[in-house]
């Protein structure tokens, strides 16, 4: 919410694929990053408001390495769908 | 057996008198499920409905997977970019339904989703966040645990992470070979 008090800066490490986004949508919409920022921070803020923490669906999940190996090979030699799988197509 | 129908919920819907047995899962369902699809557009929830009641329901959300520092010999193997994926963050089935292959009926709905999303945006398979005691259950359809650094689900118990190849998962109208 913009108020009359003196704006204050804040900084942070945002991903490369973020910023990009960021970027493109301030040049479609000709606003500022500024406005953008604050806009959004506010619609997330107001979000956790409306619905707890805890029932929110996160849309990012950071996995670990050991995990991205076990996904990597899962992706490239996937394992046969399993007779649960093909009973619960069946009929 | 009674005619089970899946679709969408809908604003209007009773969700008032759900009870799965899971408290957690019934106040999402009850107070949240609603607002997360029509005011947040957060997630979206199906439901399976019997002679006009609701029986179960599943909410799914569209994600994406990232590797925090991705090692330098996993760099070919997986895409520098998040992989997306369909999320499938709550199911239950109503205490007088259950046993009933309400639930079945409703992760071969999201099972089908996933391959619509691949054809349509793009989705390398389901990452579901399981109640520790259905980690069994999903393991029967070739599910395997993730570990998950940022983005877990905030329920309790904590629920665990498992995912899904869209390869594994049979495609609504695919031939099943035995």
């Amino acid at each position: 919410m913009a108020t009359s008090q003196s704006p204050v800066q804040i900084s942070a490490f945002i991903s490369a694929e973020t910023k990009a986004r960021l970027e493109a949508y301030i040049r479609e919409h000709g606003i500022k990053q500024s406005f953008l920022v604050e806009r959004a921070l506010q619609h997330h803020l107001a979000a956790i408001d409306a619905i707890p923490a805890d029932v929110l669906i996160p849309p990012v999940v950071v996995i670990s390495k050991a995990s991205a190996a076990k996904l990597a090979e899962r992706l490239i030699n996937p394992p046969p769908p399993t007779d649960a799988m093909k009973a619960l197509f069946d009929g | 057996m009674a005619k089970i129908e899946i679709r969408v919920l809908k604003p209007d819907d009773d969700r008032s008198g759900f009870t799965s047995g899971d408290s957690d899962l019934d106040r999402f369902f009850q107070k949240y499920a609603a607002q997360n699809q029509f005011r947040h557009h957060v997630g979206t929830t199906y439901v399976a409905v019997i002679d006009g009641v609701i029986a179960g329901f599943a909410t799914v959300s569209a994600a994406s997977i990232s590797v925090d520092d991705i090692p330098e010999k996993l760099r070919r193997r997986l895409p520098r970019y998040p992989l997306p994926a369909l999320r499938l963050a709550r199911l239950a089935v109503d205490q007088r339904r259950q046993h009933q292959g309400i639930g079945q009926r409703l992760l071969r709905a999201v099972f089908s989703l996933a391959h619509e999303m691949a054809a349509r945006v793009g989705c390398v398979g389901v990452l579901v966040d399981a109640v520790p005691n259905a980690v069994e259950y999903y393991r029967r359809y070739g599910f395997e645990e993730l570990e998950i650094l940022e983005g877990a689900l905030g329920d309790r118990p904590a629920p665990v992470s498992m995912f899904l190849p869209l390869a594994s998962i049979i495609a609504p109208g695919q031939l099943i070979q035995t």
